[in-house]
């Protein structure tokens, strides 16, 4: 085996690794509020969800012009680079994971890959004023719009309907909710999965493998697809039960108007040229929905924790790619080393994890993520019910 | 450092807009189908709520058709 091939092989293997993390992270944005109110059993909505993913996939692969979207200088980016950068990501979205914050996949993706150019590449290979313009503007804004429009749109739906989260009124609510819930589970699908496979054609091609210019190979597309299909069956229950209980107890109503403002916002912001991060989106909307039915149902410290983990992603992420670049960077034994780290690390995360597991049967039954058995009271002292 | 702030408006505009109708139209038939009047309500009263809240939901049914349109590449 040469060592192209083998820098190659290991890039596109934790690059499909990334793309379950990516699964299992935003399975929570699109089915969260719908498990949490009853409208779809929790193993059921995580079935759609990924088969909407794979699917999603499948129809979009018009593979990104660039990776970043010039982030980073594109042009001095190496697989080595690429493959540092995913391993902060990886990271980053497991250590998220483990304490049930949701956070955006894309600037874990970003972060990473700023890292590994900063050590890889030095400060001219990172584009500043991009990151302010696609990154740090887009996260301020994600959750007030969406937090705005489903606020007013929870606020009028009580204000005609005295009756809104009885039956039968909320069964219609919850059959909605399916309908957008569905709809962002495509639009994920279209735009994430195509993340992976750009990522993995690029590599490809600058290994010369695959002819500049051209699509990605149908088994690129045919193991991305699976891979944030199978990331997004297996659910993300930490991140689902914040998603859903942790920031407001969601009824049917307020489900119904989250998920359409985090629908629409996706649409409008892919078609008009604004990226929005679908995560800060989604939980941008349970809140306003929270806001918009009675102000003292939020649970606010849980939002302020959240908030936290947005703006350590991209610093944390860097770090850890940066990091992960260093070593990397010193040749085939140094990325042996890093991807020998990533099982490592990810194997403790996953056995932490296991003390407190979270799954498809107590989802609904707490509304912490806690890494210890017991330690529920202790963290949640601003639980109002 | 240029930021398009024309695309962030209308984006931001957009959400709202078409959050707080859809939403409303939906509620709205969802309000149709479901309200029963005190009292005896006219058979004819309550054909036509129902069919009102009908035409709602699929109202609400075609935007998220043109959801999907707008999602799926090979449309446009």
């Amino acid at each position: 085996m040469t060592t192209t091939l083998f820098v190659v092989t290991l890039v596109v293997v934790t690059a499909l690794v990334f793309d379950f993390t990516n699964g299992f992270h935003d399975s929570a944005n699109a089915m969260a509020t719908a498990v949490a109110t009853g409208a779809l059993q929790p193993r059921l909505a995580v079935l759609i969800a990924a088969v909407l993913n794979v699917v999603g996939a499948f129809l979009s692969t018009e593979v990104a012009k660039t990776i970043s979207g010039g982030i980073v200088n594109d042009a001095v980016v190496t697989p080595v680079m690429i493959f540092a950068g995913l391993v902060g990501a990886i990271l980053w979205n497991l250590t998220t994971w483990l304490f049930g914050m949701p956070s955006s996949s894309s600037h874990a993706l970003f972060g990473g890959l700023i890292g590994a150019v900063l050590v890889g590449a030095g400060t001219a290979g990172v584009n500043f004023s991009v990151i302010v313009s696609k990154i740090v503007l887009p996260a301020l804004m994600a959750p007030l719009v969406a937090g705005l429009a489903a606020g007013l749109a929870t606020f009028l739906v009580y204000k005609w309907m005295r009756r809104a989260e009885d039956e039968p009124a909320a069964g219609w609510f919850r059959r909605g909710q399916t309908v957008s819930g569905s709809l962002i589970a495509l639009a994920h699908g279209t735009s994430d999965g195509q993340k992976t496979m750009g990522v993995i054609t690029l590599v490809l091609i600058t290994a010369g493998y695959q002819d500049s210019g051209t699509g990605p190979q149908f088994w690129v597309i045919a193991t991305a697809g699976l891979a944030i299909g199978l990331g997004t069956y297996s659910g993300g229950w930490r991140i689902m039960r914040t998603m859903g209980k942790g920031i407001v107890e969601i009824k049917a109503p307020q489900g119904l108007a989250a998920e359409t403002t985090s629908a629409a916002a996706i649409l409008a912001s892919s078609h008009m040229g604004f990226g929005l991060s679908t995560t800060q989106v989604c939980a941008g909307s349970i809140l306003g929905s929270g806001v918009g039915r009675r102000l003292a149902d939020v649970r606010w410290g849980t939002a302020r924790r959240m908030v936290y983990g947005w703006l350590l992603t991209l610093p944390a992420a860097a770090l850890t790619g940066g990091i992960a670049a260093a070593i990397a960077g010193t040749g085939t034994i140094g990325m042996v080393i890093v991807f020998a780290g990533l099982v490592a690390g990810a194997a403790a995360i996953y056995v932490i994890s296991r003390r407190a597991p979270v799954s498809a049967d107590n989802v609904n039954d707490a509304r912490d993520v806690v890494i210890n058995p017991g330690e529920t009271a202790s963290r949640s002292p601003e639980v109002i019910g | 450092m240029k930021i398009d702030w024309a695309s962030l408006g209308l984006v931001a505009v957009t959400t709202v807009v078409a959050a707080v109708s859809i939403v409303g139209i939906f509620a709205l038939g969802v309000a149709a189908l479901t309200h029963h009047p005190a009292g005896q309500g006219t058979t004819r009263g309550s054909a036509v709520a129902r069919a009102a809240g009908y035409a709602c939901i699929g109202i609400a049914g075609l935007i998220a058709l043109y959801g999907i349109y707008l999602i799926v590449p090979a449309f446009h």
